[in-house]
Protein backbone atom coordinates (compact mmCIF):
# COMPACT_ATOMS: atom_id res chain seq x y z
CA UNK A 1 0.00 0.00 0.00
CA UNK A 2 1.67 3.29 -0.75
CA UNK A 3 1.61 6.17 1.07
CA UNK A 4 -1.00 8.27 -1.70
CA UNK A 5 -3.44 5.18 -0.96
CA UNK A 6 -3.58 5.11 2.82
CA UNK A 7 -3.95 9.29 2.27
CA UNK A 8 -6.67 9.13 0.11
CA UNK A 9 -8.70 6.28 1.57
CA UNK A 10 -8.66 8.66 5.49
CA UNK A 11 -9.49 11.63 2.93
CA UNK A 12 -12.37 10.07 1.60
CA UNK A 13 -13.33 8.51 5.05
CA UNK A 14 -13.44 12.09 6.58
CA UNK A 15 -14.78 14.03 2.97
CA UNK A 16 -17.26 10.99 1.95
CA UNK A 17 -20.98 11.74 1.01
CA UNK A 18 -21.79 15.72 1.96
CA UNK A 19 -19.85 15.01 5.41
CA UNK A 20 -18.27 19.05 6.50
CA UNK A 21 -15.22 18.72 7.93
CA UNK A 22 -14.83 21.58 10.63
CA UNK A 23 -11.37 20.73 12.28
CA UNK A 24 -8.76 17.73 12.85
CA UNK A 25 -5.95 17.66 15.13
CA UNK A 26 -3.98 14.91 16.58
CA UNK A 27 -2.05 14.21 20.05
CA UNK A 28 1.81 12.96 18.96
CA UNK A 29 3.00 12.60 22.22
CA UNK A 30 4.71 14.82 24.98
CA UNK A 31 7.74 17.34 24.73
CA UNK A 32 10.96 15.35 26.11
CA UNK A 33 9.24 12.27 25.81
CA UNK A 34 9.75 11.23 22.42
CA UNK A 35 6.91 10.25 20.30
CA UNK A 36 5.42 7.89 23.03
CA UNK A 37 4.50 8.44 27.14
CA UNK A 38 6.85 6.15 27.75
CA UNK A 39 9.59 8.04 26.12
CA UNK A 40 10.51 5.94 22.98
CA UNK A 41 11.02 7.63 19.83
CA UNK A 42 10.06 6.48 16.46
CA UNK A 43 10.21 8.09 12.86
CA UNK A 44 6.21 8.50 12.02
CA UNK A 45 5.18 9.27 8.16
CA UNK A 46 2.19 10.86 6.94
CA UNK A 47 1.30 7.08 5.90
CA UNK A 48 1.34 5.90 9.50
CA UNK A 49 -0.75 9.52 10.51
CA UNK A 50 -3.24 7.95 8.33
CA UNK A 51 -3.51 4.48 8.47
CA UNK A 52 -3.93 5.06 12.18
CA UNK A 53 -6.57 7.51 11.97
CA UNK A 54 -8.16 5.60 9.49
CA UNK A 55 -8.55 2.63 11.73
CA UNK A 56 -9.77 5.03 14.89
CA UNK A 57 -12.79 6.41 12.64
CA UNK A 58 -13.23 2.93 11.43
CA UNK A 59 -13.19 1.06 14.97
CA UNK A 60 -15.99 3.68 16.23
CA UNK A 61 -18.23 2.96 13.00
CA UNK A 62 -17.89 -0.61 13.15
CA UNK A 63 -18.95 -0.15 17.20
CA UNK A 64 -15.85 -1.41 18.85
CA UNK A 65 -14.59 1.72 20.50
CA UNK A 66 -15.63 2.89 23.45
CA UNK A 67 -18.11 5.80 22.76
CA UNK A 68 -18.94 8.03 25.74
CA UNK A 69 -20.03 11.80 26.84
CA UNK A 70 -18.53 11.70 29.68
CA UNK A 71 -14.94 11.02 30.61
CA UNK A 72 -16.14 8.92 33.47
CA UNK A 73 -13.67 10.25 35.99
CA UNK A 74 -13.06 7.73 38.60
CA UNK A 75 -9.96 9.45 40.15
CA UNK A 76 -9.97 10.04 43.87
CA UNK A 77 -10.48 13.73 44.69
CA UNK A 78 -7.97 15.90 47.52
CA UNK A 79 -7.48 19.09 48.16
CA UNK A 80 -3.69 19.75 48.00
CA UNK A 81 -3.46 22.29 50.88
CA UNK A 82 -4.12 18.99 52.97
CA UNK A 83 -1.57 17.11 50.97
CA UNK A 84 1.48 17.18 53.20
CA UNK A 85 0.15 18.58 56.24
CA UNK A 86 -0.53 15.80 58.50
CA UNK B 1 -9.75 37.09 19.24
CA UNK B 2 -13.17 35.48 21.23
CA UNK B 3 -11.70 32.18 20.77
CA UNK B 4 -8.37 32.85 22.79
CA UNK B 5 -10.43 35.18 25.28
CA UNK B 6 -12.30 31.87 26.14
CA UNK B 7 -9.35 29.89 26.26
CA UNK B 8 -7.90 32.46 28.94
CA UNK B 9 -11.27 32.51 30.89
CA UNK B 10 -11.27 28.50 30.46
CA UNK B 11 -7.75 28.88 32.53
CA UNK B 12 -8.74 31.53 35.04
CA UNK B 13 -12.06 29.82 35.50
CA UNK B 14 -9.92 27.00 37.06
CA UNK B 15 -7.07 28.60 38.79
CA UNK B 16 -8.12 28.62 41.80
CA UNK B 17 -9.03 24.95 42.14
CA UNK B 18 -7.05 23.42 44.87
CA UNK B 19 -8.99 20.07 44.75
CA UNK B 20 -7.62 17.74 41.86
CA UNK B 21 -7.72 16.19 39.61
CA UNK B 22 -9.71 18.58 37.32
CA UNK B 23 -12.24 16.31 35.80
CA UNK B 24 -12.39 16.86 32.07
CA UNK B 25 -16.30 16.60 32.38
CA UNK B 26 -15.83 19.88 34.12
CA UNK B 27 -13.56 21.43 31.50
CA UNK B 28 -16.40 19.95 28.64
CA UNK B 29 -19.20 21.83 30.76
CA UNK B 30 -17.15 25.35 31.40
CA UNK B 31 -16.72 25.17 27.69
CA UNK B 32 -20.22 24.41 26.67
CA UNK B 33 -21.05 27.31 29.45
CA UNK B 34 -19.71 29.66 26.44
CA UNK B 35 -22.18 28.83 24.21
CA UNK B 36 -20.35 26.18 22.66
CA UNK B 37 -23.41 23.99 21.08
CA UNK B 38 -21.02 20.96 19.68
CA UNK B 39 -22.08 17.53 20.52
CA UNK B 40 -19.18 15.98 22.39
CA UNK B 41 -18.21 12.33 22.68
CA UNK B 42 -15.17 10.57 24.02
CA UNK B 43 -14.38 7.80 21.53
CA UNK B 44 -11.54 4.72 22.92
CA UNK B 45 -9.91 3.22 20.64
CA UNK B 46 -6.72 0.81 19.93
CA UNK B 47 -3.96 3.08 18.83
CA UNK B 48 0.30 2.64 18.20
CA UNK B 49 0.86 5.16 20.58
CA UNK B 50 4.43 5.25 18.78
CA UNK B 51 2.50 7.27 16.36
CA UNK B 52 -0.23 8.86 18.26
CA UNK B 53 -2.11 9.14 21.39
CA UNK B 54 -5.20 10.92 20.76
CA UNK B 55 -7.32 13.08 17.84
CA UNK B 56 -9.68 15.57 17.81
CA UNK B 57 -12.28 15.32 14.47
CA UNK B 58 -14.64 18.14 14.19
CA UNK B 59 -17.72 17.70 11.66
CA UNK B 60 -21.11 18.73 10.78
CA UNK B 61 -23.84 16.81 10.65
CA UNK B 62 -27.53 16.16 9.91
CA UNK B 63 -29.80 14.13 11.76
CA UNK B 64 -32.64 14.43 8.81
CA UNK B 65 -32.79 16.03 5.47
CA UNK B 66 -33.79 18.87 6.74
CA UNK B 67 -32.71 18.85 10.35
CA UNK B 68 -30.35 21.82 11.50
CA UNK B 69 -26.93 20.99 10.75
CA UNK B 70 -25.30 20.35 14.54
CA UNK B 71 -21.21 20.12 15.23
CA UNK B 72 -20.00 16.80 16.33
CA UNK B 73 -16.54 16.60 18.07
CA UNK B 74 -15.29 13.13 18.64
CA UNK B 75 -12.07 12.91 20.79
CA UNK B 76 -10.17 10.31 20.44
CA UNK B 77 -8.02 8.68 22.78
CA UNK B 78 -5.96 5.24 22.96
CA UNK B 79 -7.73 3.50 25.08
CA UNK B 80 -5.02 1.37 26.66
CA UNK B 81 -3.53 4.64 27.93
CA UNK B 82 -3.16 5.13 31.91
CA UNK B 83 -5.70 7.18 33.31
CA UNK B 84 -2.95 9.84 33.68
CA UNK B 85 -2.36 10.45 30.38
CA UNK B 86 -6.25 10.09 29.30
CA UNK B 87 -6.48 13.11 31.09
CA UNK B 88 -4.09 14.89 29.17
CA UNK B 89 -5.22 13.55 25.83
CA UNK B 90 -8.82 14.61 26.42
CA UNK B 91 -8.26 18.21 27.87
CA UNK B 92 -5.54 19.09 25.36
CA UNK B 93 -8.05 17.32 22.53
CA UNK B 94 -11.25 19.54 24.40
CA UNK B 95 -9.68 22.74 24.54
CA UNK B 96 -9.28 22.47 20.70
CA UNK B 97 -13.34 23.29 20.60
CA UNK B 98 -12.48 26.72 21.27
CA UNK B 99 -9.73 27.26 19.00
CA UNK B 100 -11.20 28.88 16.25
CA UNK B 101 -7.94 30.74 14.95
CA UNK B 102 -5.19 28.50 13.37
CA UNK B 103 -4.50 25.48 11.52
CA UNK B 104 -8.37 24.58 10.01
CA UNK B 105 -8.23 21.68 8.74
CA UNK B 106 -11.58 22.17 6.68
CA UNK B 107 -10.58 21.24 3.23
CA UNK B 108 -8.71 17.77 2.06
CA UNK B 109 -5.73 19.97 1.04
CA UNK B 110 -5.99 21.66 4.55
CA UNK B 111 -6.08 18.14 5.62
CA UNK B 112 -3.31 16.88 3.77
CA UNK B 113 -0.38 19.71 5.01
CA UNK B 114 -1.60 18.73 8.28
CA UNK B 115 -0.62 15.57 8.37
CA UNK B 116 2.15 16.22 6.52
CA UNK B 117 3.28 18.64 8.99
CA UNK B 118 2.67 16.61 11.76
CA UNK B 119 5.01 13.66 10.45
CA UNK B 120 7.42 15.96 10.03
CA UNK B 121 7.36 17.42 13.96
CA UNK B 122 10.04 16.60 16.18
CA UNK B 123 8.76 15.74 19.82
CA UNK B 124 12.17 15.33 21.24
CA UNK B 125 13.37 18.63 22.42
CA UNK B 126 12.40 20.24 25.55
CA UNK B 127 9.66 22.97 26.18
CA UNK B 128 10.61 26.98 25.54
CA UNK B 129 8.12 30.27 24.97
CA UNK B 130 9.50 29.95 21.33
CA UNK B 131 7.58 26.52 20.78
CA UNK B 132 4.99 27.81 22.33
CA UNK B 133 4.73 30.74 19.74
CA UNK B 134 5.28 28.38 16.70
CA UNK B 135 3.31 25.60 17.28
CA UNK B 136 -0.64 26.35 17.93
CA UNK B 137 -0.96 22.35 18.50
CA UNK B 138 1.51 22.77 21.32
CA UNK B 139 0.13 25.55 22.45
CA UNK B 140 -2.87 23.85 22.95
CA UNK B 141 -0.94 21.60 25.07
CA UNK B 142 -0.02 24.63 27.27
CA UNK B 143 -2.96 25.41 27.56
CA UNK B 144 -4.44 22.01 28.74
CA UNK B 145 -1.65 21.74 31.44
CA UNK B 146 -2.48 25.38 32.98
CA UNK B 147 -6.29 24.08 33.00
CA UNK B 148 -5.07 20.86 34.70
CA UNK B 149 -2.54 21.69 37.29
CA UNK B 150 -3.84 24.74 38.24
CA UNK B 151 -2.10 28.14 39.37
CA UNK B 152 -3.59 27.72 43.08
CA UNK B 153 -2.24 24.40 43.59
CA UNK B 154 1.34 24.79 42.14
CA UNK B 155 1.44 27.75 44.82
CA UNK B 156 0.60 25.27 47.82
CA UNK B 157 2.71 22.62 46.60
CA UNK B 158 5.61 24.72 45.20
CA UNK B 159 7.64 24.83 48.08
CA UNK B 160 7.11 21.43 49.43
CA UNK B 161 8.36 20.27 46.26
CA UNK B 162 11.47 22.59 46.18
CA UNK B 163 12.30 21.59 49.63
CA UNK B 164 11.65 17.55 48.87
CA UNK B 165 11.73 16.83 44.82
CA UNK B 166 10.71 13.20 46.04
CA UNK B 167 7.52 14.09 47.26
CA UNK B 168 6.90 14.65 43.21
CA UNK B 169 5.10 10.95 42.92
CA UNK B 170 2.64 12.35 45.87
CA UNK B 171 2.00 15.35 43.61
CA UNK B 172 1.52 13.79 40.70
CA UNK B 173 -0.61 11.07 42.00
CA UNK B 174 -2.84 14.08 44.14
CA UNK B 175 -3.20 15.59 40.52
CA UNK B 176 -3.99 12.67 38.72
CA UNK B 177 -1.01 13.56 36.13
CA UNK B 178 1.93 12.17 34.50
CA UNK B 179 4.91 13.34 36.55
CA UNK B 180 6.81 14.46 33.27
CA UNK B 181 3.79 17.26 33.05
CA UNK B 182 3.63 17.74 36.71
CA UNK B 183 7.48 18.45 36.65
CA UNK B 184 6.73 21.17 33.77
CA UNK B 185 4.31 22.80 35.64
CA UNK B 186 6.48 23.34 38.60
CA UNK B 187 9.35 24.27 36.64
CA UNK B 188 11.13 27.47 36.95
CA UNK B 189 9.88 28.53 34.00
CA UNK B 190 6.60 27.69 33.97
CA UNK B 191 5.59 31.36 35.42
CA UNK B 192 6.26 33.09 32.32
CA UNK B 193 4.64 29.88 30.39
CA UNK B 194 1.79 30.20 32.19
CA UNK B 195 1.63 34.33 32.06
CA UNK B 196 1.93 33.73 28.19
CA UNK B 197 -1.07 31.02 28.10
CA UNK B 198 -3.34 32.74 30.53
CA UNK B 199 -2.86 36.04 28.64
CA UNK B 200 -1.33 37.83 31.56
CA UNK B 201 1.35 39.25 29.26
Amino acid sequence: MTNTSEKEQLMSLLFEGDTQLVDLKFFRGFPDQGNRADGETLAVTEEDICREFRSAIEQRRAGTADVSKSFNDDAPKIDVRTLFRS
Amino acid sequence: MPAVRNIHKLIEFFSSFTVLPVNPDDVRDQILSYGVKDEIEFVGVNLDRRIMLGAFHQYVVRSAVYADPMIHVDIYYDRSLSRDWKRVVCCKELLHILDHSTSKAATPSDCENLIAGMATMKLDTPFSIEKAQAWSDQLMLFYAMAVLFPWDAREVVYDDYRQDPTKLGAIAKAADLPEVVVVSVLSDYWPKLYASVSGQN
